[in-house]
């Protein structure tokens, strides 16, 4: 197979503070092939957005490699950066507080081309009509504001901003989050729609396992700064090896209301600066044993291209569930 | 728009009337600055000869619609007339001082905002280092320097009050520069002086408005109080300052010598806080309809 597209090694972000240092990620490694989609899950706190972030180079990894089409990019100065980002794209949450309020559609959308100096005026304008086309808006929404239009509508023009310039990896980070649920599976079918159109790369990121489990080729989940369980988005939501995983899984509700067997995750997630010992998730963990407290587990490779950070892998499977449920 | 559901007609009935309000405020303020820039335009710059050649016959005429609307001063001279005739060096020092004071804190308040680091720090210091002097202080030393005049005045008058303008658009700036959509700029690839002008500033255009009304305001006061001192425009000019400075030693004889150049300053000062009271509600008002 040929080098990843995005491959991001033993990547760390320390924040210092006043309480202490936090650290937002702890050794990540990830990597995203061409035309690949790999959905990246976790709650909230666990460094979702910090990994984006600092993908996209807006925050520096304190340790660690990010390269790029096989490119270092992670210290590279921000002069540039601006090649990368040409072919680097990223879709916020909040389609609200991602647009411009002052702007009208045609110049949000015509901001990344002008900046790389996509062409001509009428070019230009040529290729803004073109993306409202392909996002399924009407042409006359260029003269619009963002006010003007709803949740959904703005996420649209969100995208059809992130796709402009036609880039290799878009990181949508949790982009229906923010919208109504009728309108979610829209902009989901949207991103499938053009991913199989323009063929791109994705990494989305999620807190919610089966959404992720709909467009992600593979699932990577992340506890508390660190990678706990990768691979396959059939196998780790069919069989998840990790008991946060099968925390996660269960913590949805399923469609016939029946549910699954209940395995609550109990509390929040620990402080990124006080971790705790040993496995990180051990205070939570239903099936947590003596090794567990003193000894953090590694990413071990595991058969079916998966990897698991647990010393019991499988050992919380959602049948077993309901033994352990508090 | 985002979640602001209409709930009947009780939130209406309390939005409205103070939505009319910042608009009447608005709009008072406008027409009253209108007035005095026409007035400016129109006697302000080329004043009626009654301004500086006085009449001894007409000495201390009080107020009267038959005769000199505004009165007379000490040697004759109308003081409607001298009133317009300090317009341009009144209203011109402060409007130049305000508009110099805006300009450099508009931009070392962004440069400070968007470089972390040792240009936020140099910045900072600077502005903490003026503000801690006593401006007056700073005025007496230029003027001293410069000597006394339109342009000495304006000029000091504008560094001595920048630091306040850039500790406004600082504060102002570190938050917009957090929001989504500027970031989203950077990560298009758009460079920080266009993503600075295009984005930034105008989300601070609301703020650099209000504060333009009220600085231009302060600057008014200040001007007036140092020509009062004897530290401002040249004695002959009729500055508003000036002409309080001079219906000191006639206050008891003739309190309107006092009154009118006192009534001018307060009435322009009330109109430039009505514009800035009006633009600061309307930019709260859109910014809630924004969210």
């Amino acid at each position: 197979m040929s080098a990843p597209l995005l491959e991001a090694r033993d990547l760390s972000v320390t924040f210092a503070t006043r309480r202490g240092n936090v650290h937002a990620l702890d050794g990540v490694s990830l990597s995203v092939a061409r035309g690949e989609t790999v959905g990246l899950v976790g709650e909230s706190g666990s460094g979702k957005s910090t990994l984006a972030m600092t993908l996209m180079c807006a925050t520096r990894p304190t340790g660690g490699t990010i390269h790029f089409d096989g490119r270092e990019i992670g210290h590279l100065p921000q002069r540039a950066l601006r090649a990368v980002r040409r072919r680097l794209q990223i879709i916020f949450q909040d389609p609200y507080a991602s647009l411009d309020p002052r702007m009208k559609v045609r110049r949000i959308i015509a901001e990344p081309l002008v900046a790389h100096r996509f062409g001509s005026r009428a070019e230009i304008a040529a290729r803004v009509r073109e993306l409202l086309e392909a996002v399924g808006l009407p042409p006359d929404a260029a003269d619009r504001l963002p006010s003007q239009f709803s949740g959904g509508q703005r996420q649209r023009i969100a995208i059809a901003r992130a796709i402009a310039l036609s880039p290799d990896l878009v990181i949508a980070d949790e982009p229906v989050s923010a919208l109504d649920v009728s309108i979610q599976a829209q902009i989901i079918n949207l991103l499938q729609d053009i991913q199989q159109r323009l063929g791109m790369a994705y990494l989305v990121i999620a807190h919610d396992l089966p959404l992720v489990h709909q467009i992600a080729d593979r699932i990577v989940v992340l506890y508390l700064g660190r990678v706990v369980e990768q691979g396959p988005a059939e196998q780790i939501t069919a069989r998840p090896l990790h008991p946060y995983t099968a925390g996660l899984l269960a913590a949805t509700p399923t469609v016939d209301g029946t549910g699954r067997e209940r395995l609550v995750l109990r509390g929040d997630p620990p402080s990124p600066i006080n971790r705790p010992s040993g496995c990180p998730f051990h205070p939570r963990c239903p099936a947590a044993q003596d090794r567990c407290r003193t000894e953090a587990p590694a990413l071990e490779p595991q058969p079916g291209g998966r990897a698991v950070a647990c010393h019991f892998p499988g050992s919380v499977a959602p049948p077993l569930a309901h033994l352990l449920d508090a | 728009m985002s979640a602001r559901p209409a709930t009947g007609l009780l939130p209406r009935l309390r939005v409205w009337p103070r939505r009319a309000a910042s608009d009447a405020m608005l709009i008072a303020g406008l027409a009253m600055a209108g007035l005095l820039a026409v007035l400016t335009l129109l006697f302000g710059l080329n004043p009626p000869e009654s301004a500086y050649t006085g009449n001894l016959m007409s000495r201390f005429q009080s107020p009267s619609l038959g005769g000199h609307v505004f009165g007379t001063d000490q040697l004759g001279r109308s003081l409607g007339a001298r009133l317009a005739a300090g317009m341009p060096w009144s209203l011109g020092i402060a409007l130049v001082a305000a508009i110099i004071a805006l300009s450099i804190g508009t931009v070392m308040g962004l440069i400070a905002a968007w470089l972390p680091g040792w240009p936020r720090r140099v910045i900072r210091t600077v502005v903490d280092t003026v503000i801690a002097f006593p401006s007056l202080v700073i005025a007496v030393t230029v003027i001293a320097l410069l000597g006394r005049g339109f342009w000495p005045l304006a000029v000091t008058l504008g560094l001595a009050t920048w630091p306040i303008a850039a500790r406004v658009v600082y504060a102002e700036a570190m938050s917009i520069v957090k929001r989504d959509y500027v970031v989203a700029a950077v990560l298009a690839g758009v460079g920080p002086v266009k993503v600075l002008a295009t984005h930034v500033l105008p989300a601070l255009r609301p703020t650099l408005l209000t504060m333009f009304a009220f600085t231009f305001a302060d600057m008014l006061i200040a001007e007036s109080a140092l020509s009062f001192l004897g530290l401002g425009v040249p004695l002959s000019a009729p500055s508003w300052g000036n002409m309080l400075a001079e219906s000191r030693e006639h206050l008891v004889a003739a309190p309107w010598m006092m009154l009118v150049p006192a009534g001018a300053i307060v009435f322009a000062v009330v109109a430039l806080n009505l514009i800035g009271d009006g633009i600061a509600a309307s930019a709260r008002k859109r910014g809630r309809a924004i969210g």
